[in-house]
């Protein structure tokens, strides 16, 4: 699954941390989510969209494997 | 911590986990001792309850810490228990089969508490890499 965190993430100047913070998770999980080794909740990935203010089809996108 | 918690949370979580490990030493070794008493089987049965209520509060501890971390520390304590119950197992077949085939003493026995916490270490170790390294 890809996603474009670290690009939402750079727009707005955020580190790992601080995108941890506003969601509740670790810096540790946001980078694993980012770096495509660990598939985030449901809930985790509607969290992502709403501080990013989108949908989740624009944050993830499921790739022609998965 | 994964979830952000406050620092007195975290400290009241470590001192929690470090009396918990002070019960199980020492509740353990006063169970020993009933165990091997020449009392009334009462004293005995004590004594098994006693190993057994002591490991308790430390399995309290370490559910504790992991309910505290958030869904990707979850993740990984489950998967790493998941390895831990395979690692434990085949450490009691290699052990068993050992003694069987006489490479270790018949009296030798496998400490079941410290293979299952180092099983369990060993698991999430093993989990935790197998996510960082994984393409």
């Amino acid at each position: 699954m890809k996603n474009r965190l670290r690009v939402l993430r750079a727009e707005r100047n955020w580190s790992q941390l601080e995108l941890g913070n506003r969601v509740g998770v670790s810096r540790q999980a946001i980078n694993a989510v980012e770096t495509g080794k660990f598939s985030p909740s449901l809930p985790l990935a509607l969290k992502l969209s709403r501080v990013f203010e989108t949908t989740v089809e624009k944050v993830f996108e499921l790739e022609p494997g998965d | 911590m994964a979830k952000v918690i406050p620092l007195r949370q975290a400290l009241i979580g470590m001192l929690a986990m470090l009396a918990s490990l002070a019960v199980l030493f020492f509740g353990n070794r006063w169970s020993d001792t009933l165990l091997h008493s020449s009392g009334p089987p009462g004293a005995r049965w004590l004594g098994v309850a006693l190993a057994v209520v002591s490991i308790v509060p430390w399995i309290y501890c370490l559910a504790w810490g992991v309910a505290a971390g958030d869904e990707y520390v979850q993740h990984i304590a489950l998967v790493g228990t998941a390895l831990a119950f395979v690692l434990d197992l085949l450490a009691h077949v290699a052990f068993n089969t050992m003694v069987d085939a006489r490479l270790l003493a018949p009296s030798s026995y496998l400490p079941e508490l410290a293979a299952a916490i180092a099983c369990w270490v060993v698991g999430c170790a093993i989990a935790m890499l197998y996510y960082r390294q994984r393409p």
